[in-house]
């Protein structure tokens, strides 16, 4: 391990303008920003501030108008589809607000998915430690329909973290959920970095969230404006706070 | 309620369109069938009345209504019926003209016929200036005035490569002749009488290529009145003139009755059309069916908010009935439409089966709308009204669940398996009380067709039961194949079974009548063949060299007699005659036959059969059954010219096997009743086949020697080819469920969009999702194939088993090769959707929506 985390991904100069002419809305505005290895990032900021449309480009979901992204190493600007769809399914992870579950797999083959796309064969040793770290149990052979909102996404964080990424990416993993649900899956998040090394970004608006993370970024009309360690809840409210309009709204 | 409708249709525009496909296509062929008939019968209205157009009174030989002339000529009057005529009272002018439908006209090798298949041959010899009789107008030259001239219609002309000038090798009774090529005539405007060759010749050269005698001379006398008396008049006082000996008529009569013949003899060409139409239309129900369930089901929350904010049921039944009447009303206009162009598409798939009649100018009745309409219209509705009903059944809390996602395990409805097992049985007994006889005539056919449709609609209903079994069998190999897009396909497909069972059971309907047709066809082949190998014992046959369509001079027999080599030949032909009221079909035997050992037939008690002699009968043991005659008793027939015949039956053949079955007469008996022609002359030489046709080639170039064993492939090519005839007219419901099959995929992939956007997301490759829904598709058309060769098998064994003699065999290879092509129809129907699944955006599918 050297001293100094190296970026595990690396955006420079994004950005992303949707529609033309007056109606042209600015979403990424030359953004600019590393994720260090084994670190858990949350990304917050008003609805509409591009959070979204940051995660899609840097995860190789979607296309930025201008500037790179190099995901553990690997520049993507340029990939074509499937090397592009490669990279997500060898060394990207995610976790999606809803959705997450393929309904016709039980919940095992849910997770072994990326596996099973690619063909590989599965470590039982890796597999049973997942099934046992979101505490599955003995609902493995369940389908997603007969699991809970918070098991399902559980099961989705395992799914993450099957192919040993890169990085995980996470939008909204919360957002569905209820406290006692969210705190499990943010437990499992914050597990994920300390005790298997992963890396992790989450994009999320509940601050209770953000307060699991090591490093807090804030954007705003397309702008980071602010990058810093989380802390607790109410650094985090702070931090938004300070980076709200100078005149708040309720 | 309407804007909603109207906004529904648009915005789901693909869907509507492609079931309002399903409604063209079965539309198209009705609407086509009637196009096509209706013009072939305005066709040959105009082409009787052009031929008889300048006669006040047509005399014609006395006929026997209801016995068709297949095989032999249609009689003929004597000779002085002419002079009768003309003695007649206000007759200004009278011509006879003597014809035969017999007549091989010869491609210019001298060897092949000119002309295809079923199209007779038609002669006339016609007296000098006769030009005023018919509407023969010549497009080039002149009428025939010498012996050896001859005049051909314009399209036979063109077919041959014949110019004004050439020899035309033609030949009927005796060796063949060369004549000149004088003049090409069209018909009232058409180049061609439907098909068949026409030549001119002088009465002389005519009445010498048909062999006829004073006894049996005329075909027509044509007659014009003198001015002052009406036609009328003219046909009673000529009437009165030639006695009982022949038929007279007004020229209008005579056009009318011949024009009305036509029709009787071609009224299975539109029942047989509008049949795989039907066809066609029932599969497109099934398609209909199958979008409006899943259409309904995904709009759920739809309706239910519909009526959550107050719509009554009857307002979402009216909602989704409405919207299957808008589809009904394009689809149907647009097939009627659409029948215009079928019809000529119909005209030239019979025409390459040699079934080439005249089409002058289309006819699109009011008729073909009102029927086109009816049938499109209400077949949507029907087809609709289950799922219409479904929709009313959605309870208004719907509304407020989460965006359902589809599940991932359907039930199978088990009322509707109950009613598929009821359907099915009540379908089983009316195909089993058809078959065996039980129910006869129309209400046979009638119990027969609704039968195989409620066998169909039960399968299909049943169906669902078995998506699972199926899918595992054919998915577990697919799984190892394709890895996990074969198991999602597996999955996916028994999700909803019952959608997967309507998709297959439609290509299950076109499947199994194929596979039906291809049993029955190869057992027809196969018994066809056993019984022409036990029967025939005569080492080389002669026919014509097309195939035994036309028939072979009559003094050929004799000829080949004179060759010392030859130790026997005795000609086989057949004639109609009407027999206890309905028509029945003779085989005539020429002396030696039998006793010469040519044909080996027993009677029950196990003697060989000999030669009927004059006024004698061997009775078929159908025949038999049908006129309840026994060896010793006697029948009755009359013959296709009226003329009545006592017959002595001597034997019941016992042994002749299915296609074989038949009563036999002399053909010196037969001559009393009709002029028949030989069909093929079978043979005893020492020569070989080759060795006999050589010594044939000068004068008899058009007839073929063949072995027994190739002349017995030649006779089972001809099933073959009605075979092809049948999967030609069953395409168009291959094609219906084809569209099905991309449908249904479509639409299950517009409600899977979440779940292929988080395949993508998390990997899996464009070509993983391609193939994922190609291997749906191809399960579900392997299950349909499935259904269908089982059902197919089925059904054939049914009817095969009430058929004494039939050989069941089991055509495996076309089978295969049938699965494998609708295997092949799933994967080609996949691919819109498999492409349209692959460029899913990950974004819109992940998104919040
Ligand atoms: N597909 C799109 N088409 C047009 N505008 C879009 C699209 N996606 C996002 N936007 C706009 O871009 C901006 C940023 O959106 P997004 O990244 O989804 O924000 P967030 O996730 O922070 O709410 C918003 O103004 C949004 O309306
Ligand atoms: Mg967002």
């Amino acid at each position: 391990m050297s001293p100094v985390p190296t970026p595990i991904v690396q955006a420079s100069g994004l950005s992303k303008t949707y529609g033309s002419g007056e109606t042209a809305i600015t979403a990424l505005d030359d953004v600019s920003v590393d994720f260090r290895a084994g670190e858990l990032t949350a990304i917050m900021g008003p609805s509409g501030s591009g959070k979204s449309t940051l995660m899609h480009c840097i995860a190789g979901l979607d296309r930025a108008d201008a500037g790179t992204v190099t995901i553990d190493g690997v520049e993507i600007t340029d990939l074509d589809d499937r090397h592009l769809t490669e990279l997500r399914r060898d060394r990207i992870g995610f976790v999606f607000q809803a959705f997450n579950l393929l309904p016709v797999l039980t919940a095992e083959e849910n997770i072994l998915l990326p596996l099973t796309i690619a063909g590989r064969e599965p470590d039982p040793e890796w597999l049973e430690q997942l099934v046992t770290t979101i505490g599955l149990g003995d609902r493995r052979h369940h389908r997603p329909s007969e699991l809970s909102g918070g098991q399902q996404q559980r099961v989705a964080v395992a799914r993450a973290l099957a192919s040993r990424p890169a990085v995980v990416f996470a939008d909204e993993p919360t957002g569905n959920l209820d406290s006692r649900s969210s705190d499990e899956i943010l437990g499992l998040l914050r597990h994920s970095v300390d005790g298997l090394g992963q890396s992790v970004v989450m994009v999320t608006h509940d601050p209770h969230a953000a307060s699991f993370a090591d490093r807090l970024l804030v954007l705003k009309d397309g702008r980071i404006v602010h990058d810093g360690p989380a802390g607790g809840a109410d650094d985090v409210h702070e931090r938004l706070r300070e980076t709200s309009d100078p005149t708040p709204t309720a | 309620m309407r804007a909603l409708l109207l906004r529904g249709l648009r915005s789901h525009v693909r869907r509507t369109l492609m079931t309002a496909l399903a409604v063209v296509l079965g539309v198209a062929l009705v609407s086509g069938t009637l196009v096509y008939t209706d013009t072939i019968d305005r066709s040959f209205d105009n082409l009787t009345q052009a031929t008889t157009r300048g006669a006040d009174v047509i005399v014609t030989p006395n006929s026997e209504q209801g016995v068709d002339s297949f095989g032999s000529d249609p009689p003929q009057m004597p000779r002085d019926v002419l002079d009768k005529v003309r003695g007649a009272d206000g007759v200004r002018e009278a011509i006879g003209v003597v014809g035969s439908q017999q007549l091989v006209v010869f491609e210019k090798n001298g060897r092949d016929r000119l002309g295809s298949g079923f199209a007779p041959g038609v002669l006339s010899g016609d007296e000098p200036n006769a030009d005023w009789f018919g509407s023969t107008r010549y497009a080039s030259g002149h009428a025939p005035r010498a012996d050896d001239e001859i005049a051909l219609d314009r399209k036979a002309a063109e077919k041959g490569g014949y110019a004004l000038g050439d020899e035309v090798p033609v030949q009927l009774a005796g060796p063949q002749r060369k004549l000149r090529l004088v003049g090409t005539v069209e018909l009232d405007g058409v180049g061609s009488f439907g098909g068949a060759t026409v030549a001119i010749t002088t009465q002389p050269t005519a009445v010498a290529l048909a062999s006829r005698t004073p006894r049996n001379y005329y075909n027509t006398v044509a007659v014009r009145r003198d001015p002052g008396v009406s036609a009328q008049q003219l046909e009673a006082s000529v009437r009165r003139a030639v006695g009982g000996e022949a038929t007279v008529r007004t020229g209008e009569a005579e056009a009318s009755k011949q024009a009305k013949d036509i029709q009787d003899n071609l009224s299975f060409l539109p029942t047989i059309l509008l049949v795989f139409a039907g066809i066609a239309t029932f599969v497109g129900a099934f398609l209909i069916f199958n979008t409006f369930s899943i259409t309904v089901a995904q709009r759920q929350r739809e309706h239910a908010l519909l009526r959550a904010l107050g719509a009554t049921r009857g307002q979402v039944r009216r909602q989704v009935l409405g919207e299957s009447l808008a589809i009904g009303v394009i689809g149907s206009v647009v097939g009627v439409a659409a029948g215009l162009l079928v019809a000529p598409g119909l005209r030239s798939l019979m025409a390459s089966f040699g079934v080439d009649f005249p089409s002058t100018s289309t006819v699109f009745a009011p008729r073909t709308i009102v029927v086109g309409l009816l049938v499109g219209i209400l077949v949507t509705m029907i087809s609709s009204f289950v799922p219409a009903n479904r929709a009313t059944r959605v309870p208004p809390v719907e509304a407020l669940r989460e965006a359902a996602a589809p599940p991932a395990r359907g039930r199978v409805r088990r009322g509707g398996v109950i009613a598929g097992a009821v359907l099915a049985a009540i379908g089983t007994a009316l195909l089993l009380l058809a078959v065996t006889g039980t129910i006869d005539g129309d209400g046979g056919s009638a119990a027969a067709g609704v039968g195989a449709a409620l066998l169909f609609i039960g399968t299909a209903l049943l169906s669902p039961i078995l998506v699972a079994p199926l899918a595992a069998l054919v998915g577990g190999p697919m799984t190892r194949i394709f890895g996990l897009p074969g198991r999602l396909a597996r999955d996916n497909a028994v999700r909803q079974p019952g959608r997967t069972a309507v998709t297959a059971a439609a290509l299950m309907v076109g499947l199994a009548l194929m596979v039906f047709a291809t049993v029955f066809a190869s057992g027809m082949r196969e018994t066809l063949r056993g019984d022409l190998e036990q029967a025939v014992d005569a080492p080389v046959v002669v026919q014509s060299r097309d195939g035994g369509m036309s028939s072979l001079p009559p003094e050929l027999p004799a000829v080949l007699r004179r060759d010392p080599a030859v130790r026997a030949a005795g000609a086989m032909s057949f004639v109609s005659v009407k027999a206890g009221g309905e028509q029945m079909s003779l085989n005539l035997a020429d002396p030696g036959v039998f006793d010469q050992g040519l044909l080996r037939l027993h009677t029950a008690d196990g003697r060989q059969v000999r030669d009927p002699g004059p006024g004698e009968v061997l009775l078929g043991e159908g025949d038999a059954e049908k006129l309840r005659a026994t060896t010793g008793g006697t029948i009755v027939v009359t013959g296709a010219n009226t003329r009545r015949q006592q017959l002595r039956v001597i034997g019941v053949i016992a042994d002749a096997g299915f296609t074989m079955d038949g009563s036999w007469v002399s053909t010196a008996t037969a001559r009393r009743l009709a002029d028949p022609r030989p069909a093929f002359v079978l043979v005893r030489t020492d020569e070989r086949p080759q060795e006999l046709e050589r010594s044939l080639q000068r004068d008899y170039p058009g007839a073929e020697v063949q072995s027994k064993d190739d002349w017995i492939g030649t006779q089972t090519k001809q099933v073959d080819q009605l075979l092809m005839m049948v999967y030609a007219l069953l395409a168009l419901s291959v094609i219906v469920a084809f569209f099905g099959i991309v449908n249904t995929l479509s639409l299950s992939i517009a409600e899977r969009i979440r779940e292929i956007g988080l395949l993508r997301a998390v990997g899996a490759t464009q070509r993983q999702v391609r193939r994922m829904v190609t291997v749906e598709a191809l399960i579900t058309a392997l299950l349909g194939a499935t259904l269908g060769v089982v059902l197919g098998f089925v059904l054939a064994t049914a009817v095969g088993v009430t058929i004494d003699g039939f050989a069941l065999t089991v055509p495996i290879v076309s089978i295969v090769i049938l699965v494998v092509l609708a295997g092949l129809a799933g994967v080609l129907a996949a691919r819109p959707p498999a492409r349209r699944a692959a460029r899913i955006d990950v974004l819109v599918a992940i998104g919040d929506e």
